[in-house]
């Protein structure tokens, strides 16, 4: 099980929105041990507001939070034109969910628990998109 | 109106209670129809007094015709008796106003007026004694007693009096002579004249006093016949003189026709028009009594006129109680006839009933023989009873039957004996039970019912109905039921695992993203911490095997249960209001609904999504246990949304409505307000709905009256035809 390193010469800004803070925490702290520069955010709202500073290069984003939810956002950012590749992950599997996400233009769908070798190769992924645009 | 029966009776009702003002003139009512009675009398005495004198007897003091004693009679016996003395006054006016210039002296008059008046009075007073209350001369014994007392004797005895007055006084000479024609004018008189005026006041008082033509053209055509036979026979017999002995019975046969036909009046009125005629005749010296003086014929003549008019009037009285007789046994036969008719009539009836009863029908007496059996017992008797106590036919003993069956070991029978000595016992008034019957068709279950039968003599009712179907429907709701908390056992155990299935992996995720992290940021050749770095590598292989368990449960749930068929919502809407009816009718609630889906279809599960509306009716019915009753209502509306793709539901109560700030936190799962409940409802719901790509949201009514919980599901067509 070797580390994926990001490929990326500065490090590449992820944003992570989910409302519980011990998985949120865990998130950013195994982001950042491998290297990428971690935003954590507890709901919706806060992403969205967050955005007029600084856009993040991939956002994984919890589908089911408080207020907003992960697909919600997406929407918004959709609508205001803003192309940042998203990662959605829910706790709660279901394939229609996960229809309708993909048909939405999400990057990535994942049911947790996330393994580390399929969410950074997705982070990685979304990065060369990026870089590609 | 009054009758004119009422002038001969003062017995008026006085409403004593009305004030003396109104007493007062019905006293003086009363008083002046008893004068204008009385006053009748006296002019009726007086002209009949006057006629009398007329029909004198030639060279006596004696009328021939004298009917003034007789009116008198008939008035006193028709008045009361208090009031007799109003009549004895007045008459006394017209008598010394008519008589005394015709009889000359005051001693004549005095002596007629107290003969006439004792005449009448003993008279009343005899037949008052002997037959009380006589009010018609009908009966057998009322003629004789009328005929020998108020006929015969008194006048008789008054007679001898007057005559032997008379002689004192110097006023008659022949004294026998005048004690018989005096009695025999008097008896004539008293037996024609006063049953005729008894008759035509009970004719007048009887209230429907209609004349028939045909009985009237009959009576007139007897008078006609009668007055040309008199007149022939009696007072111009002209050429026929010859026949005369013989034209005396002439006018028999039309005497006795009058009688025959027309009773008591029909006998005296022919007879007094008939001695009238006669009477005329032999003062006149013709007709058959014209042997002798002038005077000897006419007592002659009116002692065959008095036993004729005694004769008819006992005939006439014997066929009026033979036809008074006749008429009563033809009202008894007729009213036994009438009982007959209504007797059969009931037992018609009561056959119908028994017949259209479906249920078997036995009466018992009060030893246990059957007494009767309806149709429907006798059929099954006949074509499906097996064991002793489903038969039994009239005559039988059931209860012997029963004995016999139990005594052989039959459960059933010993029951039914025991119930049916209880009703019979008087222990108990009804007694049931049931009992199954193995017929072709398949197992049929029966209902015995055993009531007490309400007569004195005692017995039972014993009627058998078949319940198979209510046994059935009870069976298969009873099934229904364990099927249905089968799939909701099923259903809210699926749920919990999806439930746990999430809750587990969001601290998977954290425990696995730490682990991850810290065996990232281990330096890589430190041995001191290779045993840490393989606990980390322990953590993270168990969390992704977890993580995989977490998975296949999904899997099982989402693909492998579900039954997904075209379902049409507004239908389930409605079963499940259904169901839920009575628990809603419970607690108060009205419901409406709007349903406005235009029968569209959607694509689901109807289990889950039953599983969800009830769970949303029942949540919504809690919600309003502190609303006031009459504001409990629960609207359910379903409408197509999202540009037709998507049928929304919307549950709607009148409850306190969601906390802000709660419309979220109510959908996790073990959150609940209530005190039992596992809070995993809203929860359950919410995952069925999004797991058939639909959502599920509450909020609060725009009047801030309740709360609304809305989901939408995808559709997938229309119903066929809609």
């Amino acid at each position: 099980m070797a580390p994926v390193a990001p490929v990326a010469p500065v490090r590449p800004l992820i944003a992570v929105v989910d409302d519980e803070e011990s998985v949120r925490r865990a998130l950013a702290r195994m982001l950042g041990a491998l290297q990428f520069e971690v935003d954590v955010f507890a709901s919706g709202q806060e992403f969205l507001d967050s955005l007029r500073t600084r856009l993040p290069d991939c956002a994984i984003l919890d589908y089911r939070m408080q207020g907003l939810s992960g697909r919600d956002v997406q929407r918004q950012l959709a609508l205001a034109n803003i192309h940042i590749p998203i990662i959605i992950v829910t706790a709660h599997d279901q394939p229609a969910l996960r229809e309708q996400c993909l048909a939405d233009g999400v990057l990535a769908y994942l049911a947790k628990p996330l393994q580390r070798e399929r969410l950074v190769g997705l982070i990685n992924d979304a990065l060369r998109l990026r870089s590609a645009s | 109106m009054r009758r004119a029966s009422d002038l001969w009776s003062t017995a008026r009702p006085v409403d004593v209670g009305s004030g003396f003002g109104t007493l007062d003139r019905l006293l003086q009512a009363d008083l002046l129809r008893t004068l204008l009675a009385a006053a009748a009398v006296a002019l009726a005495y007086g002209a009949t007094a006057r006629l009398g004198a007329v029909f004198g007897f030639p060279g006596a003091r004696v009328s021939a015709l004298w009917f003034p004693n007789a009116i008198l009679l008939a008035a006193l016996l028709l008045a009361r008796r208090r009031n007799w003395w109003i009549y004895l006054a007045l008459v006394l006016g017209a008598h010394f106003l008519v008589l005394t210039p015709l009889q000359g002296t005051m001693a004549r008059a005095v002596i007629s007026y107290v003969g006439n008046c004792s005449t009448a009075l003993l008279g009343a007073l005899a037949l008052a004694a002997f037959v009380p209350g006589m009010r018609r001369i009908d009966r057998l014994r009322s003629a004789v007693a009328f005929i020998l007392l108020a006929g015969i004797l008194v006048p008789a005895g008054t007679s001898l009096l007057v005559a032997a007055a008379a002689l004192a006084a110097g006023l008659g000479a022949t004294y026998w002579w005048t004690v018989s024609a005096r009695t025999l004018t008097n008896a004539f008189a008293i037996l024609t004249l006063v049953p005729l005026i008894l008759h035509a006041a009970a004719w007048l008082r009887r209230g429907d006093a209609r004349i028939h033509v045909a009985r009237a053209a009959e009576a007139a055509l007897l008078a006609i016949a009668l007055v040309t036979l008199a007149v022939l026979a009696f007072v111009a017999p002209g050429p026929y003189r010859a026949f005369s002995p013989a034209l005396l019975y002439a006018p028999f046969a039309i005497l006795l026709w009058g009688t025959v036909r027309f009773g008591v009046p029909g006998a005296c009125g022919p007879v007094l028009l008939f001695g009238v005629l006669a009477t005329w005749g032999a003062l006149n010296q013709a007709g058959p009594f014209a042997g002798h003086t002038a005077a000897d014929n006419t007592v002659a003549l009116l002692l065959f006129l008095v036993i004729t008019a005694g004769s008819l009037l006992l005939l006439a009285a014997v066929l009026e109680e033979r036809t008074s007789l006749e008429h009563g046994r033809a009202m008894i036969l007729s009213s036994l006839r009438r009982a007959e008719s209504q007797h059969r009539q009931a037992e018609m009836l009561h056959s119908a009933v028994l017949a259209s009863i479906h249920d078997q029908i036995a009466v018992l007496d009060q030893d246990g023989v059957i007494i009767e059996t309806n149709p429907a017992w006798r059929r099954f008797v006949e074509h499906s009873a097996s064991r002793p106590f489903e038969h039994g036919s009239v005559g039988e003993h059931y209860l012997q039957a029963c004995a016999a069956a139990a005594q052989a070991g039959d459960a059933v029978a010993r029951e039914l004996l025991e119930c049916i000595r209880d009703v019979l016992g008087g222990v108990s008034v009804h007694r049931r039970l049931e009992f199954s019957h193995d017929a072709p068709q398949g197992l049929l279950w029966y209902e015995v019912s055993i009531e007490r039968l309400h007569r004195p003599e005692g017995g039972a009712v014993i009627t058998r109905s078949d319940i198979t179907g209510h046994k059935q429907a009870i069976t298969q709701a009873r099934e229904q039921r364990q099927q249905l908390a089968h799939l909701g056992r099923a259903a809210v155990l699926g749920e919990l695992s999806g439930a746990f299935a999430h809750e587990l992996a969001q601290p998977l995720t954290a425990i696995l993203g730490n682990a991850e992290a810290a065996l990232e940021l281990l330096p890589p050749d430190a041995p001191r911490l290779s045993e840490v770095r393989d606990m980390l590598r322990d953590i993270i292989k168990d969390d992704v095997r977890a993580a995989e368990v977490i998975q296949r449960l999904r899997s099982m749930l989402t693909q492998g249960e579900i039954q997904r068929h075209r379902v049409d919502l507004d239908q389930l809407v409605r079963e499940m209001l259904a169901l839920a009816r009575g628990d809603l009718i419970t607690r108060n609630i009205s419901v409406s609904t709007q349903l406005d889906s235009q029968a569209a279809l959607v694509l689901a599960d109807p289990v889950q999504l039953q599983q969800v509306l009830l769970n949303l009716i029942v949540n919504a019915a809690e919600a309003m246990s502190t609303t006031a009753a009459g504001e409990r209502r629960l609207t359910i509306a379903t409408r197509r949304s999202d540009a037709g793709r998507m049928l929304e539901c919307s549950v709607a109560d009148r409850g306190c409505g969601i906390p802000p700030g709660d419309h979220e936190r109510i959908f996790q799962p073990f959150v609940t307000s209530k005190k039992q409940g596992l809070g995993l409802g809203l929860a359950i719901c919410r995952s069925i709905i999004e797991a058939h790509g639909g959502r599920l949201w509450a909020e609060n009514a725009a009047d801030a009256r309740g709360a609304i919980v809305r989901f939408t599901v995808a559709m997938s067509g229309e119903l066929d035809g809609a």
